[in-house]
């Protein structure tokens, strides 16, 4: 609709952002799958520390991440955080943010910093085996 | 129904009578009695025959057919069971499995193969009928196997329903029958959703509780309420003799008699509608304490209905644990050939049920049990005869139910474990102590700990020293457990019990350190109060229990949550890790619920101290432990995996009253000040609870029933862990004489009731300087 109206055909591409203390991060808008309201989080004992728990959501867990235990942040205060669940193949993760997460829209070749390459994040952090 | 549909349900049904043949023939021995294979073979192709048919597919059927006749045949001992009939048939068989591979889409079937093997057939079943009748002077096999003495006599199939009849009624089945084929993909999805009920009815149960809990006390309080009532009501509502001194006084009424102001007294009226508003309430509660009863007999019939439906379709996803147990026979065979060896597999209790899933995971284990056997276990035939032992060694798996568990054991009668050779591997790796007296079980045990193997080098088959290891990894996977046994010179046995399902699973929930786990029942031997005074350094050591030594981690310890001080009349659970009995000191029992244990999220893999999760009725979420990886030397968080505090960390505050109302308006209190309520209706509640929970302040009524709030204090105030808790007094009995006495008693703070909250705020201000509110 917008390519039509402006008269040149331009491809975009859709981010949600969010954020943690002074710090915004970006995800591509097709990873995400819903934003929650964090009501109960639950410890996951023997975790790391940028897993700050849990999240009960239709019969499975989503583990919550906190960047600001990965990135050079200002500890967050986590007032009344959201959790952006975001889909990594099968997978499941969150991640925490203390406002609403809301869409931008850029052109696709333009370069987005603090962008969140969520199937490399995964691989990164997800808990690897101690044995 | 569609012939396409039909079709499928042959194709279903096919593969089941494929699998029958294949495993009759592989089972087959020449010169054996095989009755009762030959029996379930000419089942299986009768079956197939007359399905085959019914889809109008000639060719299998013909060929299906003409199996049937030489087994009937066998059956009637008109025919030997030779090589060459083994042969035959197996050549059929192979003939109809590809003619039903080539089905879909393939119609009408390929004939040339089949009418050659009914060629065959028909020749070969004319010459052997002919042989027989020849007196069987000239039985054409191979004598290699005629060394051994082959039982020729077949017992006599006296009684037994006649052939022809057999035919009649399975065609019957086939048409009338009263099964029906399901997609196991179906009963998977009605075993979720049943998970999903079951978890939901516990919540449910749960609630029933915590109602019978309300009601009760609305129930105390109604109770008091009418009595006081009564009382009262007794005193004023007819009030003949007493008279009010305004009254008398007053020059106004001065003129009537003391009968004529009984009816308009107010405290009269007020009494006898309080009388009356008491009977109402007391008949509302009894009301609903009847619809509660009735409610909470719903549920628990509910709660066993779900029970039974979980049984039945549980059941229906099982299969006969032979099945599994048949995939070895040729992997015995052939085994034993490669290695040099003779060995021959026995089955026992094959018709004990097992989940599919189960059934799936334990191929891996005991395929490599039963190649353990073979490899190390079973000497070769010379050895064998030396000592004295029949040249064949026996491989033996047997299966059996124990209630919700089901025993599996592979049993070879070949040369045992060498528990010096252990001992001396476990020395070398300092895993044992030169000096240490360890029992034969113990040793034995070694064989699951990675790097120990019997066998000197490494081989294609077995002997890598991780094998055992693994096995007893991918069995704890199961909720299983795993032990050995054996002499040596004779046997070694191992012993495996999983669970019969792993839909759904008891499990016993407990709280350490603030977070909720749960560990599968099938693991755990029992939960006990221990006192653990010594042997305890840095969180884990050992202690001896019931004769036994059991290995102890403090589960807060681990996780590096806290040290463990306080060290007497701590739960600990105990369970089994097929090689050790270990103990995991925890905080607190919850209970035990059956619930579904779901996959870990696959970010969390690496957590292998859990083998997954349960969600419980009101969505809490536990980790379900896994005390094999747990207790698993290499297995140890690392230093900076610390816990998230958890909500129950928060200070407790212990609220003591008989009024529901103010327990529950204190508590309300204490949460917005950011501290956890926890309350208690009387002294003695109380004290249980002070004796099991760790408490920062107590708030106490003075009346109460069973044990007042003096006594209380007093009793707080002589033991010695709970002396320094700062108590506060809130008692409507506001007297100088009652706040001297509470403050003798111990009380460090008294308000009076009605109370304002700034003042309760100012309390909790001193007592808690970091609260927010």
């Amino acid at each position: 609709m917008n390519e039509e109206r402006e008269g040149k055909p331009t491809v975009e591409k859709t981010y949600c952002v969010f954020n943690v203390s002074e710090k915004e991060f970006l995800i591509p808008a097709d990873a995400v799958r819903e934003v929650v309201e964090i009501s109960r989080i639950f410890p996951i004992p023997g975790a790391p520390v940028y897993l700050y728990g849990a999240l009960p959501l239709r019969g499975k867990i989503i583990p919550a991440v906190d960047l600001s235990k990965i990135y050079p942040i200002e500890k967050p205060a986590y007032q009344n955080p959201k959790l952006l669940v975001v889909d990594v193949d099968k997978e499941s993760i969150g991640f925490l943010s203390e406002s609403s997460p809301f869409f931008v829209t850029f052109d696709a070749d333009m370069a987005v910093d603090d962008l969140i390459d969520v199937k490399k994040f995964f691989e990164t952090y997800r808990v690897k085996g101690t044995s | 129904m569609r012939e396409s549909e039909l079709l499928e349900y042959f194709l279903l049904e096919a593969g089941e009578h494929l699998a029958a043949l294949h495993k009759g023939l592989k089972e087959l021995q020449p010169h054996t009695d095989n009755l009762p294979i030959v029996e379930d073979l000419f089942r299986a192709a009768h079956t197939l025959k007359g399905s085959a048919a019914i889809v109008k597919l000639d060719v299998t059927s013909s060929v299906a057919h003409k199996m049937e006749d030489i087994l009937e045949a066998l059956m009637e001992h008109r025919i030997a069971l030779s090589d060459k009939t083994i042969s035959v048939l197996s050549s059929m068989f192979d003939v109809i499995a590809s003619l039903i591979s080539d089905l879909p889409g393939k119609i009408p079937e390929p004939s040339t193969a089949a009418t050659e093997i009914i060629k065959t057939a028909d020749e070969f079943l004319a010459r052997e009928l002919a042989v027989k009748e020849q007196k069987e002077t000239t039985e054409s096999i191979p004598s290699q196997q005629a060394a051994a003495p082959a039982p020729q006599c077949v017992p006599a199939m006296a009684g037994g329903p006649s052939i022809e009849r057999r035919r009649m009624s399975e065609e019957g089945d086939l048409y009338y029958g009263n099964f029906i084929r399901i997609d196991v993909q179906k009963i998977e999805a009605m075993l979720n959703l049943i998970g999903e009920i079951t978890i939901r009815k516990n919540y449910l149960v749960q609630r029933t509780r915590t109602a019978q809990d309300v009601i009760e006390e609305i129930t105390f309080a109604g109770d008091r309420l009418v009595r006081e009532v009564g009382e009262y009501s007794d005193r004023h509502a007819y009030s003949y003799e007493q008279q009010s001194p305004e009254r008398s006084t007053d020059r106004f009424f001065a003129g009537f008699g003391e009968l004529e102001f009984d009816s308009y007294d107010e405290s009269n009226i007020f009494a006898r509608k309080l009388q009356e508003i008491t009977n109402d309430i007391q008949e509302g509660l009894k009301e609903l304490s009847n619809q509660y009863d009735m409610y909470a007999q719903d549920v628990r019939s509910m709660d066993r209905d779900v029970r039974e439906l979980r049984a039945d379709i549980s059941e229906a996803r099982m299969l006969p644990v032979d099945r599994l147990f048949q995939r070895f026979r040729k992997a015995v065979r052939e085994m034993a050939k490669a290695n040099g060896r003779q060995a021959e597999l026995r089955i026992h209790g094959g018709d004990t049920k097992i989940d599919r899933v189960v059934f799936e995971h334990l191929f891996d284990p005991l395929m490599h049990i039963i190649r353990n056997a073979i490899a190390h276990g079973i000497e070769l035939p010379a050895e064998r005869l030396q000592k004295g032992k029949p040249e064949q060694g026996e491989i033996v798996l047997s299966a059996s139910r124990e209630g919700n568990i089901i025993a599996i054991q592979v049993r070879d009668d070949g040369r045992g474990i060498d528990t010096e050779r252990l001992k001396e591997q476990a020395i070398r790796q300092g895993i044992l102590k030169e000096s240490e007296e360890v029992s034969k079980q113990e040793l034995l045990a070694l064989i699951f700990q990675a790097g120990i193997s019997t066998k000197e080098s490494a081989d294609q088959t077995s002997g890598r020293g991780i094998g055992m290891t693994a096995v007893r990894r991918q069995v704890a996977d199961l909720s299983g457990i795993i032990d050995v046994d054996s002499e040596e010179g004779k046997y070694t046995v191992f012993k495996m019990h999983v669970p019969t399902t792993l839909a759904i699973s008891n499990v016993v929930v407990f709280k350490s350190g603030g977070a909720e786990f749960a560990i599968p029942v099938t693991l755990m031997e029992e939960v006990t109060l221990l006192d653990i005074m010594d042997g305890l350094e840095s969180g884990h050591g050992s202690i001896v229990y019931r004769g036994r030594k059991i290995l102890l981690k403090s589960l807060m310890d681990f996780f590096g949550a806290a040290k463990l001080e306080d060290r007497i009349n701590k739960y600990v659970v105990i369970c089994n890790i097929s090689d050790k009995r270990v103990g995991l000191i925890v905080d607190e029992i919850i209970g035990q619920e059956e619930t579904v244990i779901k996959p870990l999220n696959e970010f969390l893999d690496g957590l292998s101290m859990y083998s997954g999760i349960t969600i419980s009725g009101d969505g809490r979420v536990r980790f379900v432990l896994n005390p094999t990886a747990l207790f698993e030397t290499d297995v140890k968080p690392e230093p900076n995996l610390m816990p998230q505090p958890a909500e129950t960390e928060l200070p407790k505050v212990l609220i003591v009253d008989d009024s529901l109302s103010v327990r529950k308006y204190v508590a309300n209190f204490v949460q917005n000040l950011g501290l956890q309520p926890v309350t208690a209706a009387n002294g003695h509640e109380a004290l249980n609870i002070l004796h099991v929970n760790e408490i920062s302040l107590i708030v106490t009524d003075l009346e109460m029933p069973i044990m007042h709030g003096y006594e209380l204090i007093r009793r707080v105030r002589a033991v010695e862990y709970l002396r320094s808790i700062p108590i506060v007094v809130l008692t409507s009995r506001g007297t100088e004489k009652h706040r001297q006495m509470a403050l003798d008693t111990g009380a460090d703070d008294f308000l009076v009731k009605p109370f304002d909250e700034n003042s309760l705020k100012a309390v909790f201000a001193r007592h808690f300087p970091t609260a927010q509110g």
